[in-house]
């Protein structure tokens, strides 16, 4: 029930839109007869009166449309069940105009019209007559559903209906009229200072001039707290005004205000942009660091073993030669690298000045922004700017103290390579002068020997094995300059290639223990 | 719209029923042809192929209550059958759980149960799921 | 879609002047679903029987006859066990000037006239044929049985 009640409302509705453009009016077959049923007259399929009647040749006759429905479905007549062609229709003028001149009640009679007419004046009468025909407002914005009848009353009160507004000629809602009175240019207004009357329009002119006018100190935005009538302004407060006095400095200094607030505006991109680098140079600080400990623990690990080494290098003959030579070379190179070193640090005091250099724009850029808070209260930025600066800082001084242990630790190194040189210089020298006694008790030994069995010199028994060792340990143990010394000493002995061989020998041994 | 009464849309089932629908992979039929409200019907439902369902046949029983269409029907499974919308002990379709039932309209009927049922059993979360042996029914 | 104003028209003369013998009663919530009771005709097996039917007019009546169907057990050739009734003019020899009052007077009409040979159930249709006294006793004992308010 409820959903064909609504089903009905709703095509109530269909209908009476339809009723406003070129739709048929009305439904002719929901149409009242005044006439008490005359079912000759009724279709057999709408139980109506015949709306267009036509016959078939089978001599019964139906509205057409109901005929040619019921066709639609089956080709037989709907009461004697012949079949029909449709073609075959023809219309019955007579019955039509009987039908045609039945009274019936207007379609909107439920609605209250009592109009009666014959059935074929029913359209004009709901055209041009009826008030009880649906309709919708005129006004555009509106488009209020409503009968024909109570289109005028509604008129007059449609808020969405235009009209003039008196002052100033223009259309307006009615229901925006006092909206509109209120800023209509052409209403009379009177000032509040002055009390002087005009129209809103030209008040809008005049309320810029009104010497009436309460208005600030034109140097208000510096701080002068007076407010007085527009006319005092000029006449009594500016000659006494302090701030007219500074005028000038008030001005620059505000335009400077401004470059700065941009500058600093600016700036704060910048460390934004910044903060990440911030972030990863802090990383490889860190890195550096603890790779710098290592180093640090390797290298106090090696001045420990340098000093066991000590007596290996030390108890070499030519790598004495060769220690005398390093500690010059060493001396010479070390000064390059420690200034390749400083050179770094020079360079890496340039970041830093930079860095500085930054930090006091920013720093500026800070006590600027310290100043400018106390007007703009943003404090947020001040903040990550201080953070910013304590961080260059710490970063600054662990970089100092870090290239301070550095170059300790090469001094310290340094230190440590030449006592260790000249420690060995010395065992070398004595050795040196061990090895010449030696070799002068040998050459003494074996000249008497010589002198005691065979007068002339020939190689003894005990030099050839000492030869064959002396040959493996010269290729295997000291490498190139080891090989080159023994060379270069060959043509020093005019006794024998027997005196470095011995010395080598010797070397070896010693390497051995 | 007419709005079909329940009897008159059984009767229409039914009729479509014993014609046959779709393509025969699910059916259903009255389960006492003497019964004038035509409460009580079975179903089966060919299980769809490439599924684990693939050559089994499960039937079900459908009951149509007084509110049917208005409200749909309750529906159970006979054959034991593991798919999320039936209760595994019962054999129960949670009509929470089978899209036909929860957004149940009167156009509906028992063949979009069925169907529905049989689009669920080829679902691509449901068509691998471990299957209780073939036959076996629910208590 | 509005309710055809035919069909208000049947629904009033239904009510107003009734057929003797049926009542229609269309449901509050579906006017177009009725409530029909037709009375067993004398001189035939189910007189004295009130047997209880239903009516659904489609969409499309009356270009499409409406459905009716037995809502009481009865023992009839033409009907079957579900109640539904074998009549032409409930299917193809309907016709559009036909009404609810026709269709419901043919009804009537076919219970005092089984007609075997046009069975929709055959069971019944052979007992009538076989043995039309049993048959009609049997049809009087259903309406004994089941077609008694």
């Amino acid at each position: 029930m409820a959903s064909d009640s609504i089903k009905d409302s709703t095509s109530n509705h269909d209908r009476k839109d339809r009723d406003l453009g070129e739709e048929p009016l009305y439904d002719p077959r929901s149409l009242q007869y005044l006439e008490p049923t005359q079912a000759s007259l009724q279709c057999s399929v709408c139980c109506e009166y015949f709306t267009e009647p036509v016959s078939a040749p089978c001599g019964h006759t139906f509205c057409r449309s109901c005929i040619e429905q019921a066709l639609e479905v089956r080709s037989g007549c709907p009461l004697c069940r012949t079949t029909i062609d449709p073609s075959s229709l023809y219309e019955v003028i007579a019955l039509s105009r009987i039908c045609d001149e039945l009274l019936v009640y207007c379609p909107h009679k439920a609605l209250g019209c009592n109009h009666t007419c014959q059935r074929i004046q029913i359209g004009q009468h709901l055209k041009d007559d009826c008030i009880y025909i649906g309709t919708l407002c005129r006004v555009e914005e509106c488009r209020k559903k409503l009968l024909k009848k109570d289109l005028s009353e509604h008129m007059e009160s449609c808020p969405y209906k235009r009209v003039d507004c008196l002052m100033c000629n223009t259309k307006v809602q009615k229901s925006q009229l006092s909206e509109h009175h209120k800023t209509c240019p052409a209403e009379s207004v009177t000032c509040p200072h002055c009390e002087t009357t005009r129209t809103r329009l030209r008040h809008m002119e005049h309320i810029k001039e009104c010497p009436r006018q309460i208005i600030p100190c034109s140097l208000s935005e510096f701080g002068c707290p007076w407010t007085g009538p527009r006319l005092e302004l000029e006449a009594t407060h500016i000659p006494q005004c302090p701030y007219e006095a500074i005028r000038g400095f008030l001005g620059i200094s505000k335009t400077r205000m401004e470059a700065l607030e941009q500058e600093n505006k600016q700036l704060r991109g910048m460390f934004h942009d910044i903060r990440p680098q911030v972030q990863q140079l802090r990383d490889q600080v860190s890195e550096l660091a603890e790779s710098v400990q290592l180093m640090t623990q390797q290298e106090q690990q090696q001045a420990a073993n340098g000093g066991g080494n000590g007596a290996y290098g030390g108890a070499i003959g030519m790598y004495g030669y060769m220690d005398n030579m390093y500690p010059h070379q060493g001396s010479q190179h070390q000064p390059m690298l420690s200034r390749n070193d400083s050179y770094d640090m020079v360079l890496a005091g340039d970041g830093i000045g930079e860095n500085e250099n930054e930090m006091r724009i920013m720093n500026r850029n800070n006590s600027l922004g310290a100043e400018s808070m106390v007007s703009n209260g943003g404090g947020v930025a001040v903040d990550a700017h201080e953070l910013l600066i304590s961080e260059n800082e710490r970063i600054k001084s662990e970089l100092e103290t870090l290239t301070a242990g550095l170059a300790s630790l090469e001094l310290k190194q340094n230190m440590a390579i030449m006592t260790e040189s000249m420690r060995m210089q010395e065992e070398v020298q004595s050795l040196r002068a061990v090895c010449h006694g030696l070799r002068m008790q040998m050459h003494y030994l074996l000249l008497e020997q010589q002198n005691r069995h065979h007068p002339p010199p020939g190689p003894p028994p005990p030099g050839s094995p000492a030869g064959g060792n002396n040959k493996s340990g010269g290729s295997g143990g000291a490498g190139g300059p080891g090989g080159s010394v023994p060379g270069g000493g060959r043509p020093l002995s005019t006794s024998g290639p027997l005196r470095p061989r011995f010395a080598d020998g010797l070397g070896r041994q010693e390497t051995k223990l | 719209m007419a709005k079909i009464p329940r009897n008159f849309k059984l009767m229409e089932e039914l009729e479509k029923g014993e014609k046959g629908i779709g393509d025969g992979t699910c059916s259903y039929g009255l389960s006492d042809g003497d019964d004038i409200m035509m409460s009580n019907w079975n179903g089966t439902i060919l299980g769809p192929g490439h599924t684990v369902h693939e050559n089994r046949i499960y039937s079900l029983k459908i009951h149509c209550g007084p509110s049917y269409p208005d409200m749909p029907p309750s529906v159970s499974f006979l054959s034991r059958v593991n798919l999320p919308c039936v209760n595994q002990t019962t054999g129960e379709v949670d009509p929470q759980k089978l899209t036909c039932l929860r957004n149940w309209n009167r156009n509906y009927g028992l063949e979009t149960v069925l169907t529905d049922l049989r689009r669920e059993m080829a679902s691509p979360n449901n068509r691998k799921l471990p299957q209780p042996s073939e036959g076996t029914m629910f208590n | 879609m509005a309710l055809p104003k035919r069909i208000i028209k049947e629904t009033e003369r239904l009510m107003a002047d009734p057929a003797p013998g049926i009542s229609a009663t269309a449901h509050e919530d579906n006017l177009r679903y009725f409530d029909v009771i037709i009375a067993g005709p004398t001189q035939s097996p189910f007189e004295g029987g009130v047997f209880k039917l239903e009516l659904f007019l489609p969409e499309e009546y009356p270009m499409s006859p409406p459905k009716v169907r037995f809502l009481t057990k009865i023992y009839h050739p033409n009907i079957d066990k579900l109640g539904r009734i074998c009549l032409d003019i409930l299917k193809d020899k309907w016709s559009p000037a036909l009404q609810i009052r026709t269709v419901l007077l043919s009804v009537q009409a076919l219970l005092s006239s089984p007609n075997p040979d046009d069975p929709l159930a055959n069971d019944v249709a052979q007992h009538w044929k076989e043995n039309e006294n049993a048959a009609i006793q049997t049809a009087q004992e259903w309406t004994r049985k089941y077609a008694t308010a």
